[in-house]
């Protein structure tokens, strides 16, 4: 059996980054979600979420859309069809990465 | 950030439940139970045609600041749209089996005046459904289910008497629920979405 960190290696870095990680996440248990209800949510500052956005709007996970609500610019996210069940396949993994971790021995 | 699977489970609570997490909607609900509980009471420090009147008002104040509290959450805190789907379950349960029951316990309590205060248990096990229902994690709704056990057992002991006037205290009890809890949700609405970092 292959050790459980080994695996952790083979996870998919643009899903496992925290920030993004959080962002996938709250936004995989709604249909769509505002910029700043995120910026609150993670706590990161303007800069770094619009950041993390761009990557994973560019990695196809996430769509961005920009509009207004009575005259205020809004910035709305929520998932594509990728970006949903990549979140799904991910958290997936992670519970067997999880399950296989409390079994696991290391060789004597 | 920190990512761990008790922050997981609380993104994902607060986010697909955000609506019922938004406290402050529920607190002017709670004064007009509280009002309604008074009404026609020796409590009530208004009399007469001035108490229905006043009623009224508050009526209309709550109906008017609704949506102003909602334009205030989604200023302060940011907006989700729900995903429909995920809550056919829970919409399913409160409508068809939940409601009717809460309601159907006051009716029987009014009319009846059992010697148990029906209304009691029943809404206990409700307020346990809106707290499992909504994502958990607030224990304030713990207590405040007990709370409904406890007004069943006021009945039973003989400190409050069965029709109007257990009602009163139902409606008052209930009421300081909405606003204590209301008052609670928020708070811990707060704690989850931390103030904005501007660096």
């Amino acid at each position: 059996m292959k050790p459980p960190f080994k695996s952790l290696a083979e996870l998919d870095r643009m899903i496992h980054d925290p920030s993004r990680l959080a962002i996938l996440t709250a936004l995989s248990s709604c249909r769509s979600a505002d910029f700043l209800y995120l910026q609150r949510l993670t706590g990161l500052s303007k800069g770094n979420l619009s950041s993390h956005l761009a990557k994973l709007e560019d990695a196809g996970l996430v769509s961005i859309e920009k509009g207004y609500v009575a005259k205020t610019p809004m910035t709305t996210l929520s998932l594509t069809k990728e970006g949903r069940s990549g979140i799904e396949r991910h958290w997936k993994r992670l519970d067997q990465l999880r399950a296989s971790a409390l079994q696991w021995q290391p060789e004597s | 950030m920190r990512m761990n699977y008790y922050e997981v489970e609380r993104i994902r609570r607060v986010t697909s439940n955000y609506f019922f997490w938004q406290g402050l909607r529920w607190i002017p609900f709670g004064l007009v139970i509280m009002a309604l509980g008074l009404r026609r009471t020796n409590w009530s420090p208004i009399g007469g045609a001035w108490e229905d009147l006043f009623l009224l008002g508050l009526i209309g104040l709550v109906t008017a600041m609704s949506p102003l509290i909602g334009v205030y959450y989604r200023r302060s805190f940011g907006d989700v749209r729900d995903d429909p789907d995920a809550h056919q379950r829970r919409d399913m349960m409160k409508w068809v089996l939940v409601y009717p029951l809460m309601i159907l316990s006051l009716v029987i309590d009014m009319k009846f005046k059992p010697a148990l205060f029906v209304t009691g248990p029943v809404w206990c096990g409700g307020i346990l459904a809106y707290w499992v229902s909504t994502g958990r994690g607030r224990p304030h709704y713990l207590i405040a289910s007990m709370s409904m056990l406890g007004l069943s057992a006021l009945q039973w002991f003989g400190f409050v008497e069965p029709g109007k006037g257990m009602f009163s205290v139902f409606a008052l009890v209930l009421g300081a629920i909405y606003v204590i809890g209301g008052l609670l949700d928020h708070r811990e609405l707060c704690r989850i979405l931390r103030p904005l970092n501007r660096s």
